[in-house]
C-alpha cells in the first residue's frame, strides 16, 4: 500500500484575543492507500475539526496536509475546489442530499461538475446503484426515501468520481441499528472490494469496529491507536469500548 | 417583558425585517399620496366639473389596497415562516401560545408604526411629484401643495386596516400551527405531475393570446370607426388578462419540467441543480407568477394608453377648437359676437379676427349616406372654399383647391364619414360630386359635418349660421372665470368655444387619468418586484444548505454565485419577460388609434413610448434584482464563514 494522506503537525485555533481554543494540537498522521481508519473520542476531542481541515472545508492553523502527494498549504479556492471534486468524496450525518434532484441526479451531479461524457456516467451509474442496491430508488426524490436508502444513495454520489479518499462524519449517526449495519457493511465491502480509502468520524464503537485501524483523539491530539490485524469484529468492539472507558475516565483513576 | 423581548427582537433582527419594512413604507407613502391627491384643493375644483375623476382616482385606490393587502400578507407569511423556529422553540420553553401571538403582533407593529411613519414623510414628497406632474400637464406652474387633514387620515386607517389583515392571517397561523411543525417546517417540495395535459393548456394559452390580440386590434377598430360601442374592447381586454394569467401559471408548472427532460441540458455543470431547484420553486408559486405577469401587463399597458390618451387630447383639442374663442348664431344679432369680442379682449388680447357664415339647402341629401343622418333630422351644411381656405391658413394649414363640380365632405369625427360613399348633388344648378372626404380638417363649425364648395355653388342657399373667429395673444389667467363670462352672454341658438377652458377641461381629465395610470403600474411593478424579493429571500435557509453541499461536491466560490445568480434571476424574469414583448402589440394598437385620429406622424411616438415604459420597468427590475441577490449572498457567504 502506499500512502494517500499525510498530516504533519497539523494544529487548529479558534477565536481571537483573550478567548481562543486549540481545537487541533500538533496532530501528525499517515494513512495508507485503501485503509479503512475511524477517529473516535469524546465531545471536544477534536474529531470533526480534523475532518474538516482533511476535507478543505477549514484551513489549518498550523501544519500541512497532503492528499495523494499534493499539499494543500497555499491551495487556491479554486484549486481547492478542483480538488474536493476530483479527489474526496463526503458522506454526512445528515445524508446532504439535494431535495430537489432525483437519486439518479444526486448521484450523477459531481461527474457533470467533471464534464464525463454520456457513457461514463452511464456505466458508473448502473454499477454503483446495482453494489449499493439502490437502482430502483433511481427516480426518486430523497422525501420518498428512507434514511438508509438515503445514506446509500449519498454514499454513491461519494463515490462517483473514484475519490482517492473518502471522507464520512457519523455516516450513521441518523439511522437505526439495521441501517447502520447495511450502511457499515457497504463501507467495508466498497473498501475491500473497491479498494476505497475511507476516514470516518463516529463515536460509535459497533460502527468503528468495521474499521481496520482506530484513532482515539483526546483535547485536540491523537491519544491512542488500535489496529484490528486478525481479530474478529466483535473483538474489535470489545477492545474500542475499553479504550473509551478509559479515554472518558477520571485522571487520577 | 413580551415588550422588551419584542423590541430586542427587533433590533437584532433588522436585516430580516427589512424588506418587510420598505415594503410597508413604500406602500403607505403611495397610498398617502393618492389619498391626499384625491382630496386636494386643485382636484377638487376640477372635479366639481368632472365627476369621473373621483371616480378613477377611487378605483386607483380600491385597486392599490387590494394590491397592498396581497403583498403584505405574503411579506408577513414570509416572516412567520423565517422565524418559525424560533417561535416553536419559544412553546417548548413553556411560553403560552398566546405570548408569542403577543410578541408577533408587537414586533409587526413597531416595525409598522415605524415604516408607517417613514412612509409618511415619504409620501409626503411622492403627493408633491404627482401634483406637480398633474399641474404641468394642466399648464399650471408648481407651487407647494399642502395635504389634507381628511386625506391624511383615510390614508393612515387604510395602511393600518392593511395591516392589521395582513397580519390576521400570520396570527391565525402561530394560533394553529404545532410544535413540530414549527420546529421542523414541512418542506413543501412540489413536481408537475400530468405534463402533457399542461403543456396542451400552454400551447392553447398562447394560441389564445395571439387571437386575442388580432380580435382587441379588430374590436378597437371598428369601434373607433364607429361600428360598434365600446364594450367588445373591454371584454378583449379582460379576457387578455385572464389568458395571460393561465399562460404563466401554466408556464410555471411546466417550463422547468419540459426543460429537466433534456439529459443533454442537464448533463451540463450545474444545470441540474438549477433547472430543478426553478422547477421546485416556480412550480410552488404558479399562482403568484400568474398573478404578477397580470400586473406587469397592467403597468405596461396602462402606461401606453395613458401616453396615447393624453398625446390624443391635445391633438384633438387643435382640431375641435382651432381658434383661441369660437362663436356661432343662429340669431342674426350681432351684439353677441361683440360681447363675446369684448370679454375676449378684456381676458386675453384680440390679435385678429374672422367672420364667415355656413350655408343650408335645408334638405338632407347629401347626408343621407350617413348612418342614422336622416332620421336625426340633420341637414346638409355648406361652407364657402374661400372661407375654409382664409381659415386653415390662418391656422397655419395649407390651402384647399376645388374646381367647378367638385365638394369635399370634412368632419372630425371619423365614425360620420369613414366608409361613406357621398352622393352626387345639384347646387345652383350644377352637378358636384365629392372629391374627399377628410376627418384631419379642424372643424370650423360645431356641426358633425361640413361640405366645402366653392363660393359660387352657395348661391340660392340659406344663409343658417353666422361665425367669428378669435386669435388671441395671451392664455387668460383666470381660465374658469373666462369661460363662464362668455357662457353668460349667450341665448338660445348661441354657441362660444374657449380653446384655453377646452384645453384645460381636457387636461384636467388627461391629467389625473396619467396620474391614475402611472400610479397603478408605479405600485404595480414596485410592489410585484417586492414580492418576487420576498419569495426569493424566503428560500435562503435552503440556499444556504444547498450552497454548503455543492462545495463539499467541488464547486467553487464563482461558481456558486453564478447558480444562486441564475436562479434568482430566472425567477425575477418568468413573470416579467412575456408582458414586455406584449407590449409591441400594444404599441401596434396604440398606434392604430393615432392612425384612426388621422394623427399618423404620432404612430413612431406610439412606439417610443412603449420602449421607454419597458426600459423604465426593466431599470427598476434590474435594480430589486440586485439587492436582492446581494442580500442573497451576503447571508450565504455569512453561514459558510461560520462554517
Amino acid at each position: 500500500m502506499s500512502g494517500i494522506l499525510t498530516l504533519k503537525k497539523v494544529t487548529k485555533y479558534y477565536g481571537n484575543g483573550g478567548s481562543v481554543v486549540k481545537a487541533l494540537n500538533e496532530v501528525d498522521l499517515e494513512m495508507e492507500k485503501g485503509e479503512f481508519v475511524a477517529i473516535m473520542g469524546p465531545s471536544g476531542s477534536g474529531k470533526s475539526t480534523l475532518l474538516s481541515v482533511i476535507a478543505t472545508i477549514e484551513p489549518p492553523s498550523g501544519g500541512d496536509i497532503i492528499i495523494d502527494n499534493k499539499s494543500l498549504r497555499g491551495m487556491k479556492e479554486k484549486e481547492m475546489a478542483a480538488f474536493r471534486r476530483d479527489k474526496l468524496g463526503f458522506v454526512f450525518q445528515d445524508y446532504n442530499l439535494l431535495d430537489t434532484l432525483t437519486a439518479e441526479e444526486n448521484i450523477l451531479l459531481p461527474l457533470h461538475l467533471q464534464k464525463r461524457n454520456e457513457m461514463e456516467k452511464e456505466s458508473i451509474l448502473s454499477s454503483l446503484s446495482l453494489r449499493l442496491s439502490i437502482e430502483k430508488l433511481l427516480k426518486k426524490y430523497p422525501r420518498e426515501m428512507s434514511g438508509g436508502e438515503r445514506q446509500r444513495t449519498a454514499l454513491a454520489r461519494a463515490l462517483s468520481t473514484s475519490p482517492s479518499l473518502v471522507l464520512a462524519d457519523e455516516p450513521t449517526g441518523a439511522l437505526d441499528s439495521r441501517n447502520s449495519k447495511i450502511i457499515m457493511d457497504l463501507f467495508s465491502k466498497i473498501n475491500r472490494d473497491m479498494g476505497t480509502t475511507i476516514l470516518m468520524v463516529t463515536h460509535d464503537a459497533y460502527v468503528g469496529s468495521f474499521a481496520s485501524r482506530v484513532l482515539f483523539l483526546k483535547d485536540g491530539g491523537i491519544w491512542n491507536m488500535l489496529y484490528k490485524g486478525d481479530r474478529s469484529r466483535e473483538e474489535m468492539y470489545r477492545e474500542i469500548l475499553s479504550s473509551l472507558s478509559v479515554l472518558g475516565g477520571d485522571e487520577d483513576a | 417583558m413580551l415588550n422588551r423581548l419584542a423590541l430586542r427582537n427587533v433590533k437584532g433582527q433588522w436585516g430580516s425585517y427589512l424588506l418587510y419594512f420598505l415594503t410597508v413604507a413604500f406602500t403607505v407613502s403611495m397610498l398617502f399620496a393618492v389619498e391626499n391627491l384625491l382630496y386636494s384643493k386643485e382636484l377638487m375644483d376640477i372635479a366639481s366639473m368632472l365627476s369621473d375623476i373621483s371616480q378613477i382616482i377611487n378605483l386607483s385606490v380600491v385597486l392599490v389596497s387590494i394590491v397592498s393587502a396581497i403583498v403584505l400578507g405574503y411579506t408577513s407569511a414570509f416572516m412567520v415562516k423565517l422565524r418559525s423556529r424560533e417561535f416553536g422553540l419559544y412553546l417548548t420553553l413553556g411560553m403560552r401560545r398566546g405570548d408569542i401571538m403577543r410578541l408577533f403582533a408587537t414586533e409587526t407593529a413597531i416595525i409598522s408604526l415605524v415604516a408607517i411613519a417613514i412612509g409618511f414623510g415619504f409620501g409626503i414628497l411622492v403627493y408633491q411629484g404627482l401634483m406637480g406632474i398633474l399641474l404641468k400637464i394642466m399648464g399650471s406652474s408648481y407651487s407647494f401643495s399642502f395635504i389634507s387633514i381628511k386625506g391624511s387620515v383615510l390614508s393612515i386607517v387604510t395602511a393600518l386596516f392593511i395591516f392589521l389583515v395582513s397580519s390576521l392571517f400570520s396570527l391565525r397561523y402561530l394560533e394553529k400551527a404545532t410544535i413540530s411543525s414549527l420546529l421542523s417546517p414541512p418542506k413543501s417540495e412540489k413536481t408537475t405531475k400530468h405534463i402533457y395535459f399542461w403543456s396542451t393548456v400552454l400551447i392553447i394559452s398562447f394560441g389564445a393570446m395571439v387571437g386575442l390580440f388580432f380580435n382587441t386590434y379588430s374590436e378597437l377598430e371598428k369601434s373607433l370607426s364607429g361600428e360598434n360601442g365600446g364594450g367588445n374592447v373591454l371584454l378583449m381586454l379582460a379576457l387578455c388578462l385572464i389568458v395571460c394569467f393561465v399562460f404563466h401559471f401554466v408556464l410555471s408548472r411546466v417550463l422547468f419540467a419540459l426543460l429537466s427532460g433534456n439529459r443533454r441540458l442537464m448533463g451540463k455543470g450545474s444545470n441540474s441543480v438549477v433547472i430543478k431547484n426553478l422547477q421546485s420553486r416556480s412550480t410552488s408559486n404558479a399562482l403568484l407568477m400568474g398573478t404578477l405577469s397580470v400586473l406587469f401587463l397592467i403597468s405596461v399597458g396602462a402606461s401606453s394608453i395613458a401616453v396615447t390618451e393624453k398625446t390624443i387630447n391635445d391633438m384633438d383639442i387643435d382640431k375641435s377648437v382651432p381658434y383661441s374663442v369660437m362663436a356661432f348664431s343662429q340669431n342674426k344679432g350681432k351684439s353677441f359676437f361683440s360681447k363675446v369680442e369684448e370679454i375676449t379682449e378684456e381676458y386675453s388680447g384680440v390679435k385678429s379676427s374672422y367672420s364667415y357664415s355656413i350655408y343650408t339647402t335645408g334638405k338632407c341629401e347629401v347626408s343621407r349616406e350617413i348612418k342614422g343622418a336622416k332620421e336625426s333630422g340633420w341637414m346638409d351644411y355648406y361652407m364657402a372654399l374661400s372661407d375654409f381656405n382664409a381659415l386653415l391658413e390662418g391656422f397655419g394649414r395649407k390651402r384647399v383647391e376645388l374646381e367647378e363640380g367638385e365638394y369635399i365632405a370634412s368632419s372630425r369625427y371619423r365614425e360620420y364619414i369613414s366608409n361613406v360613399e357621398f352622393p352626387e348633388t345639384e347646387l345652383d344648378g350644377k352637378t358636384y360630386r365629392c372629391i374627399q372626404s377628410s376627418f384631419s380638417y379642424p372643424d370650423f363649425l360645431n356641426k358633425a359635418v361640413v361640405y366645402i364648395v366653392p363660393d359660387s355653388a352657395l348661391s340660392g342657399m340659406e344663409e343658417v349660421i353666422e361665425c367669428k373667429v378669435f386669435s388671441c395673444d395671451s392664455v387668460p389667467l383666470d381660465i374658469l372665470g373666462f369661460k363662464d363670462q362668455l357662457y353668460g352672454v349667450k341665448e338660445k341658438g348661441d354657441t362660444v368655444w374657449s380653446r384655453d377652458a377646452a384645453k384645460y377641461e381636457s387636461d384636467s381629465t388627461a391629467g389625473v387619468l396619467i396620474i391614475a395610470m402611472l400610479f397603478i403600474s408605479t405600485v404595480s411593478i414596485s410592489l410585484s418586484l417586492a414580492i418576487l424579493s420576498v419569495k426569493t429571500l424566503s428560500s435562503v435557509n435552503e440556499d444556504k444548505r444547498n450552497m454548503s453541499i455543492l462545495r463539499s461536491l467541488g464547486v467553487d466560490g464563482s461558481g456558486r454565485r453564478r447558480i444562486v445568480g441564475t436562479e434568482t434571476l430566472v425567477f425575477f424574469i418568468l413573470p416579467l419577460a412575456i408582458p414586455l414583448v406584449l407590449s409591441i402589440p400594444i404599441s401596434i394598437i396604440c398606434a392604430m388609434v393615432y392612425r384612426s385620429w388621422g394623427m399618423s406622424d404620432m404612430i413612431g411616438s406610439a412606439y417610443i413610448t412603449t420602449l421607454l415604459i419597458d426600459a423604465f420597468i426593466i431599470i427598476i427590475s434590474i435594480l430589486y434584482y440586485f439587492i436582492t441577490l446581494r442580500i442573497k449572498l451576503m447571508a450565504i457567504d455569512r453561514s459558510e464563514r461560520v462554517q
